[in-house]
């Protein structure tokens, strides 16, 4: 009898990681997925625009559809999902706690792990923004989940402070539910949002982008009754003169998403100090033997299609860690390392076994333009490619050959010479 | 040529959001469009020039008192996108509904179903 596969999570990362671990060959008594939420899908049932499932299934769909697909596939390959389930600690021998108001407190010790708890808004608390502390500010996905969720508006007079895609969204979901839309503010000179949703959420509804301009003060006794905005420079101080008052009695905050690892810390699982996710191999192994970690907790993705991908490398290598018994292995694995450098803020992963093909994703840290992309292999430059403009908003990956894996590679993207 | 009009688009129909330039002659005829990687973004750009349309996306309460994601099962008239709203929002979709069921048929006769997306 195997030690089960447990799975934490059940958003499209690890519902993937479920389906490939069975279709890898685990019996599907052997599969465990904890979920604390009520249902399946993660963030996704309230995510009820379009634009998930291009890549996976090759048409248009809304994330409770998206969500709905990968937990029939699930289903239908008798995978069993335990809802309400919260992992209270995990630990490097793979054994994981977790508690549920069916089951109270129980404690597994699983054949391998597969981590993929998403990750969390930052609070204003985070932000440090100064004022008073009224009714009427919200995360941006908070007041999501009341919109679409529970039927509720979080207000009728809105600024939104952040203008990645959730903060964009939220812009186009509140006017269209009749609230007005006043700004939506950005602290830096451009958006890290994707372009088609700066065209159908804000410039559709007329709604203005102010970028480099943030949120300096917040004010109202009980309620919000507006905010101080201010431009800043290229070091995003604060611009004195250009600080003015914008009345609403919504802020909606939407400021950077944060990989959710509190349980991977705890275990002294190594963290990426840049990704804020678990330092991974191409099988998206963690430096813990038989610990896997995929999606928003690994690093935060655009599109819920790659999260569900890079489940399905986590789920499929956690399954063969199982049947093939590497925890009793005596073969030592050799590593490559996978380095960013120049504008490549990081990669994932961070490391790969030597000889194998990968995909690498990365991020630039700030936006270029006509840049050329380098990878090294050792001290031997393999590929060099022109790239037009990319964001830090839009992930990026790459295809490398077995062969070059066989040294520590350098993914490099410099600008081109002015 | 002079007495051409250019205009740019943001495409909205993938991820990518290709940026696509249009050139029309004078009598509004497209003479080009370039900058598009797929064939759908050409088609989304002769759809903005002629009649925008937007697929619409929102919620709608049930009789028994939940609220459930719903869509427009294609994408209709930009401008009627709040009047659509009012419709959905003035009604409500039965108990037993399943993701996938039409709601509403043909909703203010542009063609499109307002459908279930879940529970």
């Amino acid at each position: 009898m195997n030690k089960p596969l447990i799975i934490i999570g059940a958003g499209p990362a690890g519902l993937s990681a479920a389906i490939e671990s069975a279709k890898s060959g685990l019996d599907c008594e052997d599969i465990v997925v904890l979920e604390r939420d009520t249902r399946p899908g993660g963030i996704l049932p309230q995510c009820i625009h379009n634009g998930f499932g291009l890549h996976k299934f090759g048409e248009e769909l809304t994330g409770p559809e998206y969500a709905l697909r990968l937990a029939g596939e699930a289903e239908a390959l008798g995978i069993k999902i335990k809802l309400g389930a919260t992992v209270l600690s995990i630990d490097q021998n793979r054994r994981v706690k977790y508690a549920s108001e069916k089951e109270g407190v129980r404690e597994l010790e699983g054949g391998a792990i597969v981590l993929a708890m998403g990750c969390r808004e930052r609070p204003r608390g985070a932000l440090g923004i100064a004022g008073t502390r009224p009714a009427g500010v919200y995360t941006a996905g908070c007041a999501q989940k009341l919109v679409n969720v529970m039927g509720m508006m979080p207000g009728k007079k809105v600024v939104i402070l952040g203008s990645g895609d959730i903060g964009l969204i939220m812009a186009r979901r509140m006017t269209l539910e009749g609230a007005k839309v006043e700004a939506v503010c950005e602290l830096m000179s451009y958006s890290g949002g994707l372009a088609r949703n700066i065209q159908q959420c804000l410039i559709d509804f007329g709604i203005p982008l102010y970028l480099s301009t943030t949120v300096v003060k917040i004010h109202g006794e009980d309620r919000l009754c507006g905010v101080t905005v201010a431009q800043v420079d290229e070091n995003r101080r604060v611009i004195k003169g250009t600080e003015r008052f914008i009345e609403c009695d919504t802020l909606l905050l939407s400021c950077g998403l944060i990989p959710e690892n509190e349980l991977t810390r705890a275990a002294g699982i190594p963290i990426d100090k840049v990704t804020g996710g678990a330092i991974v191999d191409d099988r998206r192994e963690t430096l813990a033997p038989g610990i896997f970690a995929c999606g928003n907790v690994l690093h935060v993705h655009d599109l819920a299609d790659f999260a569900s991908d890079e489940g399905a490398i986590a789920g499929a290598n956690a399954a063969k860690f199982i049947l093939e018994n590497q925890e009793n292995t005596d073969k030592t694995i050799e590593y490559s390392r996978i380095c960013a450098r120049g504008a490549v803020r990081y990669t994932v992963p961070q490391r790969v076994v030597r000889g194998s093909e990968t995909q690498v994703y990365f991020r630039v840290g700030a936006p270029v333009r006509s840049c050329t992309m380098t990878v090294r292999s050792g001290d031997d430059v393999v590929m060099s490619k022109p790239i037009r403009a990319i964001t830090p908003g839009e992930m990026q990956k790459i295809a490398l050959r077995a062969e070059w894996t066989k040294k520590d590679i350098e993914i490099e993207i410099t600008e081109a010479a002015k | 040529m002079s007495g051409n009009i250019k205009k740019e688009f943001t495409c909205i129909v993938c991820p990518i959001g290709c940026r696509i330039t249009s050139e029309q002659a004078p009598d509004g005829s497209v003479v080009s469009i370039t900058g598009n990687t797929c064939p759908r973004g050409e088609r989304y750009v002769k759809s903005e020039l002629t009649h925008p349309v937007r697929m619409l996306t929102t919620t709608m309460a049930t009789t028994d008192g939940r609220i459930i994601p719903v869509r427009t099962s294609i994408p209709i008239a930009k401008e009627l996108l709040f009047d659509a709203m009012e419709i959905i929002n003035a009604s409500l979709a039965p108990e037993k509904t399943e993701p996938g069921d039409v709601i509403i048929k043909n909703v203010l006769s542009t063609g499109a179903d307002i459908i279930a997306t879940g529970k």
